[in-house]
């Protein structure tokens, strides 16, 4: 900021004129607003008010008793009067919109509840009440169309997928406290002063047409009337210039006097039965005396208090929403964690629970083992079943629907052998090299031969041609389980009996060895024997209750051979024919 | 002490309108005398005030001690004397209505401390809470010594200064006297001019 030395100054009286044209206006206006031509035309726009609101009030009760709601005509009418103060809309606005809901429900609380909706709807969009209106009734019987054109946000599709109810209830949460919102701008304000001084002109009008009834005089006996004394008034105008300026005795004996007697009696009922009740509660009513403004004063103080107590009693309840909202939402949170983490634990001690599944535990057990490609389909299937994967277990079944279509073809195809033979025209290369590819696809490893011979017939792979078998020897050691290869032939592994060095030196003749060798299988054979008598023994205590096995079987058994022969046989049987050869889910 | 005169807002108003280059020669005529006091002024500025350590420029824009405050400014001499100037434009109104017409101005902020050090309080505040109470009395003094005591053109301190304030004193009104004789001029200047176009000249 510059220091600043002034030289030459002038005064500027811009401020002062604008205080001057200000003070002038209201002079002005004061002396408009007592003038006689403005008594004279309240008094005329008040009559002429009060016969509106009597044309609306015969117009409701009309409407009303149409749809036989006539008793609730005078209620109604309190009910307009009231919303149009707090609102701003004039009563004739309010009237025809209810008329016309009340015309559509039928039922006044609910035409109530329309006009209140109708109304949030208006203040908040801008549009006419009485289109809202218009609109919602039509909405109420059904048509949704207007309520479309309205353009607050709905589609004539979607309004005809909804309810009336559901409509009305988006509405009433969409547009809640529009209303309360357009009223507290200062346009509200002064709407709802107009409708405040609009009824007041109603009233008034009413007064003095009952109060002309009651006198029987004439209406253009009351306007003339009406008009002596704005001219008293007027003199008494003048009066009071020139008493204030000359004496306050002088403006005290004015005070006294019968005109303004008169005027401060006029002015203190109408403020007190017409404006104070209407308005708000008081504050203008009386006349202008100093008492009075202290009155006026006092109010008003004690309406900004009771402002300020209200907005924090309004901001202490948002913060205490606020408050009780954060809580909510971290019990919520809370809850939510609390409800992962168990569902966290619940999946782990399920996942456990299923390794000790004892189904479970034999299905593992049976995939482990040498399976073929239907049976593993199957295991598999019952796992994905356990396990409640559909979508595995959808896939599998569909594989194990092809498995067990090429499990009966290998089959029909190798029924078909025994007729094959004696025909001359039998595709034989085709044949084989179809039940090679099923017995792959199947993961069967009993070699080709085998099944053909036991169907009597002798397969040469080179030459791709099949006769007739003359003779099988089947050698019970040389049995193939599941494609297994068990018996005797199996392959001897050194590792699992004999030392690896032990092993060597017993393959090199040492003579040692051999008798060690020897002395340890004699030894094992008597261990065996003494489990063995043990067996018998206990069998003998038990007195024979053991489990039999009972296998029926065609033509004779004379060794152990053969019965090996015979259970082989049936295993192949059943592999054929795709079937399981389960005992207790353990695949054998 | 400033003369009021009135009419003269409007009288340039209309020289600006009717005949610039005439409001341009006055305006020249009015600078005149009030460089001359300018240049007493700036006369009047030091080129270093020795002991006052913080107040003296160290080379480098000091820092506020805090955030967000202007530092306490440093003396510049030459940033000091650029701020003594004068101004004819109309001020806005103060409170009171008043406006100036043709003013003299110290803008700089080291200018303006030492224009004002000492009006309110010439021995420093009896309030002061710093750790050093009689630093206000000592920097005052220290102006005192080095650049002179406060001279007062009014009658409030208001219009005390030891730069500008000095000069104007110094000056005994010489300047203001014929500044007000260039604005009657400049009113029979307006008159002439509104009376030509009334005729249509």
């Amino acid at each position: 900021m510059a220091i600043n030395f002034p030289i030459v100054t002038t005064f500027d009286d811009k401020a002062v004129r604008k205080a001057d044209d200000a003070f002038t206006k209201l002079g002005k206006t004061f002396i408009g607003v007592f003038s006689v031509a403005k008594v004279v035309s309240f008094g005329k726009a008040s009559i002429k008010a009060f016969s509106e609101a009597q044309k609306e009030a015969q117009l409701l009760s009309t409407q009303l008793q149409a749809v036989n709601l006539g008793f609730a005509s005078p209620f109604l009418n309190e009910f307009i009067d009231k919303l149009a103060l707090a609102t701003g809309k004039t009563g004739g606005d309010l009237t025809n919109a209810f008329i016309a809901l009340s015309q559509a429900t039928g039922d006044a609380t609910t035409a109530q509840k329309l006009l209140t909706t109708a109304l949030d709807v208006s203040l908040g969009t801008g549009k006419d009440l009485q289109t809202v209106a218009n609109a919602l009734q039509r909405a109420y019987k059904g048509e949704t169309t207007a309520l479309a054109k309205l353009r607050i946000g709905y589609t004539t599709a979607e309004l005809k997928g909804k309810k009336f109810d559901d409509v009305l209830a988006d509405l009433q949460k969409r547009f809640s406290g529009a209303a309360s919102d357009a009223v507290d701008t200062f346009a509200g304000k002064m709407a709802r002063l107009n409708e405040a001084v609009d009824q007041a002109k109603e009233k008034l009008g009413e007064g003095l047409v009952k109060g002309l009834e009651d006198s029987k005089v004439s209406i253009e006996e009351l306007q003339q009337k009406i008009i002596d004394t704005g001219e008293a008034l007027g003199n008494l105008a003048a009066d009071v210039v020139k008493f204030v300026d000359k004496t306050i005795a002088a403006f005290d004996r004015l005070a006294n006097s019968a005109p303004v007697k008169f005027l401060s009696k006029l002015i203190e009922l109408l403020g007190r039965y017409v404006l104070e009740p209407v308005v708000m509660g008081g504050g203008f009513g009386g006349s202008f005396s100093a008492g009075d403004a202290k009155r006026a004063g006092d109010a008003r103080r004690l309406s900004e208090k009771q402002n300020a107590a209200n907005l924090r009693a309004q901001n202490a309840l948002a913060k205490a929403e606020a408050k009780a909202a954060a809580s909510k939402l971290a019990a919520t949170k809370k809850q939510a964690e609390a409800e992962k983490k168990k569902n966290r634990e619940n999946a782990i001690i399920n996942d456990l629970q299923k390794r000790f599944d004892m189904e479970r535990i034999q299905i593992q057990a049976a995939l482990g083992g040498q399976i073929n490609e239907v049976e593993r389909l199957r295991l598999e299937l019952m796992q994905a079943i356990l396990d409640e994967d559909v979508k595995r277990a959808i896939i599998l079944e569909g594989q194990l629907i092809k498995a067990e279509a090429a499990a009966a073809e290998l089959a029909n195809l190798l029924d078909s052998l025994d007729t094959m033979v004696g025909d001359p025209f039998a595709d034989w290369p085709g044949t084989i090299t179809r039940i090679q590819a099923l017995l792959k696809t199947l993961n069967i490893k009993i070699p080709i031969e085998t099944l053909f011979a036991e169907k009597g017939l002798k397969l040469d792979q080179d030459k791709m041609t099949v006769t007739k078998l003359d003779r099988m020897d089947v050698d019970a050691n040389n049995v193939y389980i599941n494609g297994a290869l068990m018996g005797q032939n199996q392959p001897l592994s050194s590792s699992s009996t004999l030392p690896a060095d032990v092993w060597a030196a017993y393959a090199k003749g040492d003579p040692a060895t051999i008798v060690a060798v020897n002395e340890h299988a004699d030894a094992i054979l008597a261990l065996a024997d003494a489990e063995l008598m043990l067996a018998d023994s206990l069998l003998a205590e038990s007195g024979g209750n053991i489990t039999e096995i009972i296998v029926n079987v065609e033509g004779s058994v004379i060794s152990e051979g053969d019965l090996a022969e015979t259970i082989t046989n049936i295993q192949y049987e059943m592999q054929r024919r795709g079937q399981n050869v389960l005992i207790d889910s353990v695949a054998i | 002490m400033p003369v009021e005169v009135k009419g003269v807002v409007e009288a340039r108003k209309i020289l600006r309108k009717l005949a610039p280059d005439t409001l341009k020669g006055y305006n020249a005529e009015i600078a005149a005398p009030l460089k001359d006091i300018t240049k007493v002024a700036r006369n009047m500025t030091p080129d270093s005030i020795t002991g006052l350590a913080n107040f003296t420029y160290p080379g480098y824009e000091r820092k506020a001690s805090i955030e967000g405050k202007r530092a306490f400014p440093s003396f510049v001499p030459n940033v000091v004397r650029r701020g003594l100037t004068y101004s004819l434009a109309k001020s806005r109104a103060n409170r009171t209505g008043w406006v100036s017409l043709v003013s003299m101005l110290n803008k700089s902020a080291a200018g303006a401390i030492i224009e004002t050090a000492g009006r309110k309080n010439p021995y420093g505040s009896p309030q002061s809470r710093s750790n050093n109470p009689k630093a206000g009395g000592q920097f005052i003094s220290k102006l005192n010594d080095e650049i002179g005591v406060l001279q007062q053109t009014g009658q409030t301190a208001k219009t005390q200064g030891r730069l500008m304030g000095a000069a104007l004193v110094e000056n005994k009104g010489k300047a203001q006297t014929a500044v007000l004789k260039v604005l009657e001029r400049v009113s029979k200047s307006a008159n002439t001019e509104i009376a030509r176009m009334k005729r249509g000249n």
